[in-house]
């Protein structure tokens, strides 16, 4: 099924930024394929149904799901390729674009070749970490709301949800209305002011969804009885094996927790839903430069007004760049995919000039939301200050912040820590640490977090199976190792990136 | 507020479940359904929230939900490792729990 024939351009991701890019692309010739590890279309926000479930009325689906579904059709009419149930675990440089690893599910290792590169790989929940973040019940907004929508099934009994931005509304009240039992939601940012609607309505005029949405979450976690609290933070869960309190506390607006403040409520589920981060790592991985910008996730990827990378080739696109929701990564697409057809000589500049321009006028009118909006989805920096010294900081290594605390005492070089305490070598690569250990580092050396920089990425960025491996033409068969020989992996039979010793 | 009795909730509007099928959990039968990940399957089955345990045994649980933290990990036919919540059930599929790296089996005070 996949291709022996190098591509004009290869799509990772199929969320809302990929389907647009790989249909655009499509549409003005190039040989492009998509793919995604996930079994159907859509991504993180356009969930759909479990592979098995069936829609017996698609004119039913609520409007996320209908616009998710509208789109996904709309890229399977596209001329594009589109591969499910297939992880990119390696991205190389070779004589004519890129030599990419993927694996497919189930079936060995194979190696795509492609003149260029869009990756659209999404975000990911913010982690934060806290005491207790790692007992079973904590679950993160993104990952309850997978269970609930896509396959129906809600975790616990009594939930607590903690969170901000446009998702700590968003998401309690979607969970209500499913039928959760929400003892209370905290949303870490201040109440909205009467001026705000004013101001948002001014800066984006024609553009009151937000509005709308805002009003009508309200309105359900009336209804349903779900108090909603502002300026107040999870600081820890409690429980023996298991999620069996909650305890919340008032913050300032840097988000650092007022003394004596402290509440704790009985729940058994505690859903985390701080804002969303980038998925960096193919990007990372091929060479991409990143910048810092906390509103837009964090460490984000550096492009220009085309979705052009500082890497030659490669195109980024959508939340998995820098987080600014799916109506931003389909515009981002189609002007990705464009730049990408006029590097390659399908279009010349005045053509895709003229194809840009509808993308262009919505992404305008939708950054000019975003920013009158700012002030109530800021992140505080006290959200990295939430751990004690026994909290474990890199939960696929079992390290704690007081180890990761020394290590940052004695070094501001992120590769030294991670080499000193092995945090971030673990399957999941740092994706749930990084940001915590680069702010630990920040705060020891007085430093603002955005001038500390994440440990490099490795591949394969996804554990693979030796199965996958053997006999597979890869691109770089030193890469992969036995998990004998690098202790650590978390799973027999699994190959994990070779680490460098310490620097 | 609707009233749910267990961790099952209605599907959205126009969907329905998938096709019952049966997955085996540390030897036990588990009912499931097509369209479930493993690991809703697992905690649609039981009250416990406890996915595997680490090493140390530490009991963890769902986290991310989408294939990022790699907190879900089990032994599905044989192959240990595999995140339940990226793994899609089918009928007769055999999942062991795991206890660090390898198959372990679920806390029998669960």
């Amino acid at each position: 099924m996949l291709t022996e024939q190098r591509l004009d351009l290869l799509v990772v991701g199929g969320g809302p930024a990929g389907m647009s890019a790989a249909r655009t692309a499509a549409d003005v010739g190039m040989r492009v394929l998509l793919v995604d590890e996930r079994p159907t279309l859509g991504g993180q926000i356009y969930k759909q149904p479990g592979p098995g479930a069936r829609v017996t009325d698609p004119a039913a689906a609520d409007r996320s799901t209908a616009y998710g579904r509208s789109l996904i059709e709309a890229a399977q009419a596209s001329a594009a390729d589109l591969v499910l149930r297939t992880s990119v675990v390696a991205v190389e440089q070779d004589d004519d674009g890129f030599a990419v690893v993927v694996v497919p599910d189930g079936e060995r290792a194979t190696t795509l070749r492609t003149r260029r590169l869009l990756l659209s790989c999404g975000a990911h929940d913010r982690p934060v970490v806290f005491p207790g973040w790692t007992l079973p019940g904590v679950v993160t907004a993104g990952g309850m709301q997978s269970m609930a929508k896509s396959q129906f099934v809600l975790p616990g009994r009594r939930m607590v949800f903690a969170g901000s931005g446009p998702v700590a509304l968003a998401f309690p009240a979607q969970l209500a209305h499913y039928g959760a039992d929400i003892a209370v939601a905290l949303e870490a940012g201040p109440a909205p002011r009467p001026g705000d609607a004013a101001q948002v309505a001014r800066i984006a005029r024609g553009n009151t969804d937000l509005l709308r949405d805002a009003a009508r979450y309200r309105a359900t976690l009336l209804r349903h009885r779900v108090p909603l609290r502002y300026g107040r933070v999870v600081v820890r869960a409690e429980g023996d094996g298991r999620v069996e309190r909650v305890v919340h506390a008032a913050v300032d607006r840097d988000w650092r927790v007022l003394p004596g403040t402290e509440q704790s409520v009985e729940a058994d589920v505690l859903c985390i839903g701080y804002g969303f981060v980038p998925s960096l790592e193919l990007l990372r991985l091929a060479g991409c430069e990143t910048d810092f910008d906390e509103d837009l996730g964090g460490r984000v990827a550096r492009k220009d007004d085309w979705g052009r990378t500082s890497v030659s080739g490669v195109y980024a696109a959508g939340d998995g760049t820098g987080v600014e929701g799916s109506y931003v990564a389909i515009d981002e697409g189609v002007l990705a995919a464009l730049a990408a057809a006029r590097d390659a000589g399908v279009l010349d500049e005045r053509a895709a000039d003229e194809r840009a321009v509808p993308a262009r006028r919505r992404l305008r009118r939708r950054r000019a939301l975003a920013r009158s909006t700012r002030r109530l989805f800021r992140v505080g920096p006290g959200i990295y200050d939430l751990a004690d010294g026994d909290t474990v900081v890199c939960r696929c290594e079992g390290i704690t912040q007081a180890e990761v605390g020394r290590a940052a005492d004695a070094t501001d070089d992120v590769s030294v820590v991670k080499a000193l305490t092995r945090a971030g070598m673990g399957p999941c690569q740092g994706r749930n640490c990084a940001r915590h250990v680069a702010a630990t580092i920040a705060k020891a050396h007085d430093r603002p977090v955005g001038t500390v920089d994440f440990a490099t990425a490795r591949m394969p960025v996804r554990p693979v199976p030796i199965s996958a491996m053997a006999d597979a033409d890869v691109a770089d068969p030193g890469l992969f190792v036995a998990d004998h020989e690098a202790d650590g992996a978390d799973g027999a039979d699994v190959a994990v990136a070779r680490e460098e010793g310490p620097l | 507020m609707k009233r749910r009795t267990g961790p099952r909730i209605d599907p959205q509007p126009g969907v329905e479940r998938g096709e019952p099928v049966t997955i085996s959990v540390d030897g036990r039968p588990v009912a499931s359904y097509l369209g479930e990940s493993v690991a809703a399957a697992m905690i649609a089955d039981t009250d416990d929230l406890t996915l595997r345990r680490t090493a140390d045994g530490e009991p963890r649980g769902l986290f991310c939900g989408m294939g990022v933290c790699f907190e879900c990990l089990v032994v599905v036919d044989g192959v240990p490792g595999t995140r339940a919540c990226m793994t899609w059930v089918r009928e007769g599929m055999q999942v062991d729990t795991q206890v660090g790296p390898g198959p372990g089996g679920r806390d029998p005070a669960a």
